[in-house]
């Protein structure tokens, strides 16, 4: 984190007048603008790029520009026949006026296939192309085909850029291969006024500190305010320091308390300062009212469909109802949270746009899934990725538990549960793991209630991904590995995702092989766990006890199902629906529900750990009581009669 | 860096590997689909294959890290850490701050019986991403050991700059407390455990080791007072903890020793 200016106690006079920021966009350049361009497969150098470049013997054209998609307003050559050149360079002058007051620029970008966009000679934002120096050679890093051909990706560039009077854009279009058949090519340019691109979003919560995060679309000072009250913001931290990436650690904060809060600059809010932007702090000790989780799994389709979208908006506006009266503390993702390789942009939208009237007040604790990896970037023994960028998760137990030195896997304290999140793709599963040894001194040192442990292979599945299927190596390493270990040390409750389906278990123990190895005896209680039914499970432990059972779930669906579900032995329920599961955690019992996307209870089933000695026994005295006060009241009663 | 995406598809691999040849009949050009046939091919054990899409991919897209990156994947997966190796080289020359790649040389290294290099690869990754997370660490440590007792101090030395920058990492606090005992420096294996202990919620078993040192170092009376300590500590836990099959195993070990050195320092031993 970087550092900070920590004001304390400062007191903002409610006579004091914050400018809500409004987006006023103005196109300093427009799609289908006319641009030069330099089409005979030429090594333009670099001189191109500059302003001063003469490009008086290239050709122009109206955009879109390129070849091979058949709706081009200018078709380029770039070489005929079946090889084409690799690049294609444009060129378009444009005036500004007042160029010193335009704080954000918005770079909208249509290009097939790779491309690098220079203003007034300087690079200001490169798409699908290798780092380093590039030339006419360089082949784009991938192709660009379907819905990307014609769609345009935003970008925020440096504005400071831009000078007063005449200024230039400067695009070199490179081909994927040598054998490409299409190029495509067309931009917009705005001036906006500062807005959030991500955010705000909660991180690391424990009884006295949260983690505060939000990206803003130009790099700005950070100012958070907090207070009691919407209207009472107080307390201020600040950073004049001018950044897109802002992440607050806020200390000194009371156990178990609400408090609102705004972030922005000092004479702007660019969100909060109401009533859906706040944070609470964990309780401390056994809390006084229940623990709430939402658990997501493979919640992040709307990053790349339609239906995606709508699918997790019905799962997310379905909570967000029941929020009302029953807000949740936490949100776990169960990871593939950004489809469809987790790259930086399908992060914004499946998580952050997605959830973002979520998570801007409850604070969530992500696993990672294998879509996260599949860019390229990810890589859980380095730390590396988008995934790793977006969160701020746990390393060094700052919110209970053991250290683990790693963001891949965590645990924390909330209440009185012990939550475990693991790393089951790109983490070494086996028990000599640097993982295993961590996750064996955690649980040794756990001493909480209840125990949830959570990543994104499940060991029991015949959802869209069995569990018995040979290659499926992830789920069964987990199942072989993990599972007893777990079980060893009295995890009640695991929670997975990657079959885009719901399945719950029965109370199950001792069940580490393919599903035809399952014996009646790793069957602790057979019944639905249903409690309207009076099934509810039961464990004999008041904490953490040894192999007593445990209910391992699947939430897959939150933003698109797969089909194709079968019963697995073990399991209790399973559906096909989307949907997403609700916990509350009340003393000794822990309530979970499978709410599907349309506001229906699919699944419930309880939990219930013994009540701990002192508990008993001042139950035990409140029954003597009881029974002294009926004895009482009905020798009063004999009497009056 | 900029890489292209890698696209798997969800549901059994048959059924993936449909997809992606969908993807790949589609948009032919795509190295992308390539890649992700080739990896999902690497899973299943079709190396040759995978080696297949990889060429290709090689040739639509030409010195892109994730092609070698793949392949030597395949090749390591295969038993062919030789050609890993080959593949790797270039590209760590080229894209040296790229931490995946040199974890990778760094295994490739290791299989070819090149400790030291190994180590050496590892501790390039760590200089790419200082913060990333045990692993590397505990990689190169054990890599240090196996290139021999001369690099023991540095492994030793390695883990400690593990711990300061993450804190006390159960699994490489346990590394460095086994290449003490290795050493013979019985003292700073004893410290070690010491403050482990001190900063554990659970000290039983770190009280176990501690007498079990002490024991095989013959210094019995020690031993006998860190088995008592331990014991006493897990009695202290509630029943429900030391009803697992480790606390159970725990509470067994301990018994044995407390009776064998009891009975030892009484002169009744065997």
């Amino acid at each position: 984190m970087h550092s900070v200016r920590v004001l304390w106690g400062v007191i903002v006079s409610c006579f004091a007048l914050f400018v809500v920021s409004e987006a006023f966009p103005a196109t300093l350049v427009a799609a289908e603008s006319n641009w030069s361009y330099l089409d005979d497969g030429s090594d333009a150098g670099s001189a191109w790029r500059e302003p001063g470049y003469d490009d008086s013997a290239w050709a122009s054209g109206p955009a879109e520009l390129g070849y091979g998609d058949g709706f081009e307003a200018t078709v380029v050559a770039t070489g005929n026949g079946s090889t084409r050149a690799i690049t294609t360079y444009f060129r378009h002058a444009f005036d500004v006026l007042g160029a010193s007051e335009i704080a954000v620029l918005r770079l909208q970008l249509l290009r097939d296939d790779g491309a690098a966009v220079y203003l007034n000679g300087v690079e200001i934002h490169r798409s699908n192309l290798p780092l380093g120096t590039i030339n006419s050679t360089t082949l784009a890093s991938g192709a660009v085909g379907g819905g990307g051909e014609t769609s345009f990706e935003d970008a925020w560039v440096d504005s400071s850029l831009l000078v007063e009077g005449s200024n230039l854009l400067a695009v070199e279009i490179h081909q994927a291969a040598v054998t490409s058949s299409d190029i495509s090519f067309d931009l917009a340019l705005t001036s906006e006024t500062p807005a959030l691109v991500r955010g705000p979003y909660l991180q690391l919560v424990n009884t006295s500190a949260v983690t505060l995060r939000w990206r803003t679309n130009t790099a700005m000072e950070s100012v958070i305010r907090y207070g009691s009250a919407p209207n009472a913001l107080s307390s201020l931290i600040s950073d004049p320091l001018g950044k897109t990436e802002h992440e607050f650690r806020i200390d000194g904060l009371e156990p178990g308390t609400r408090y609102y809060y705004s972030v922005g600059s000092i004479s702007t809010v660019l969100a909060g300062a109401d009533a859906d932007h706040f944070f609470e702090t964990a309780p401390a000790g056994s809390p006084v009212r229940p623990v709430r989780i939402w658990v997501l799994g493979d919640s992040g389709e709307c990053a790349v469909s339609a239906q995606g979208c709508i699918d997790a908006a019905k799962v997310r506006d379905v909570y967000l109802a029941r929020a009302e009266t029953a807000k949740a503390d936490l949100v776990i993702m169960l990871g593939d949270n950004a489809y469809d390789s987790g790259t930086d942009g399908q992060t914004t939208k499946g998580v952050f746009e997605t959830f973002g009237a979520v998570l801007r007040n409850t604070p969530v604790w992500p696993a990672p899934g294998n879509h996260e990896f599949y860019n390229g970037l990810t890589f859980s023994a380095t730390g590396e990725g988008p995934y790793y960028e977006a969160f701020t998760l746990p390393r060094a137990a700052e919110a209970g538990g053991l250290p683990s030195g790693t963001e891949a896997y965590y645990s924390f304290e909330y209440g009185n549960v012990h939550f475990v999140s693991l790393d089951s793709h790109d983490t070494d599963r086996s028990a000599s793991g640097a993982m295993y040894a961590w996750l064996e001194a955690d649980l040794q040192a756990n001493q909480s209630d209840f125990l949830i442990v959570y990543w994104h292979h499940p060991p029991y599945s015949f959802g869209s991904h069995s569990s018995d299927w040979w290659q499926e190596t992830r789920m069964i390493q987990m199942r072989e590995v993990f599972v007893p270990l777990l079980e060893d040390y009295g995890v009640d409750l695991v929670l997975t995702g990657h079959s885009h389906s719901l399945e719950r278990s029965k109370l199950i123990d001792g069940h580490y092989g393919f599903s035809d190895s399952l014996l009646p005896g790793n069957v602790i209680d057979g019944g639905t766990g249903d409690p309207a039914t009076g099934s509810g499970y039961e464990k004999d432990s008041e904490g953490p006890g040894a192999h007593e059972g445990a209910v391992y779930a699947v939430i897959g669906s939150s933003s698109k199902n797969s089909g194709g579900l079968t019963r697995h032995p073990v399991m209790a329920f399973v559906s096909n629906y989307e949907g997403a599961m609700l916990i509350e955690i009340s003393g000794q019992e822990m309530d979970a529900t499978i709410v599907d996307a349309n506001g229906t209870d699919r699944d419930k089933f309880r939990i219930t750990k013994a009540v701990p000695e002192p508990e008993q026994a001042l139950l035990s005295l409140a029954a003597v009581l009881a029974v002294l006060l009926v004895k009482l009241k009905s020798g009063r009663g004999r009497a009056r009669a | 860096m900029v890489l292209p995406g890698f696209a798997w598809g969800d549901g059994f691999s048959g059924d993936r590997l449909l997809r992606v040849d969908g993807r790949i009949a589609a948009s032919p050009e795509d190295p992308g689909a390539y890649w992700q046939r080739a990896d999902l091919r690497r899973e299943t054990g079709d190396f040759s294959g995978a080696l297949e899409d990889l060429g290709r991919a090689a040739e639509l897209a030409p010195g892109s890290p994730s092609t070698a990156i793949l392949r030597a994947r395949v090749y390591l997966d295969s038993g062919q850490a030789l050609a890993a190796l080959e593949v790797l080289e270039p590209v760590a020359r080229r894209e040296g701050s790229l931490a995946e790649v040199q974890r990778l040389r760094a295994e490739s290294l290791l299989r070819l019986d090149r400790p030291g290099a190994a180590a050496e690869a590892f501790s390039m990754a760590i200089e790419a991403r200082p913060g990333a997370g045990p692993a590397l660490y505990l990689a190169r440590a054990r890599a240090q050991v196996e290139a021999g007792v001369g690099a023991w101090p540095e492994a030793l030395a390695g883990l400690d700059a593990g711990i300061a920058q993450m804190g006390p990492v159960p699994g490489l606090v346990r590394e460095a407390i086994e290449i003490e005992i290795s050493m013979g420096q019985i003292d700073h294996a004893l410290e070690r455990i010491s403050r482990a202990s001190a900063e554990s919620g659970r000290r039983e078993t770190w009280l176990e080791w501690r007498g079990q040192i002490l024991e095989n170092a013959g210094r019995s009376g020690e031993a006998l007072e860190a088995y008592q300590d331990a014991m006493g500590e897990l009695l202290e836990t509630p029943s429900s903890t030391r009803s697992s099959p480790a606390m159970q195993a725990l509470e067994y070990r301990l018994g044995q020793s407390l009776e064998k050195l009891s009975l030892a320092s009484q002169g009744k031993g065997d």
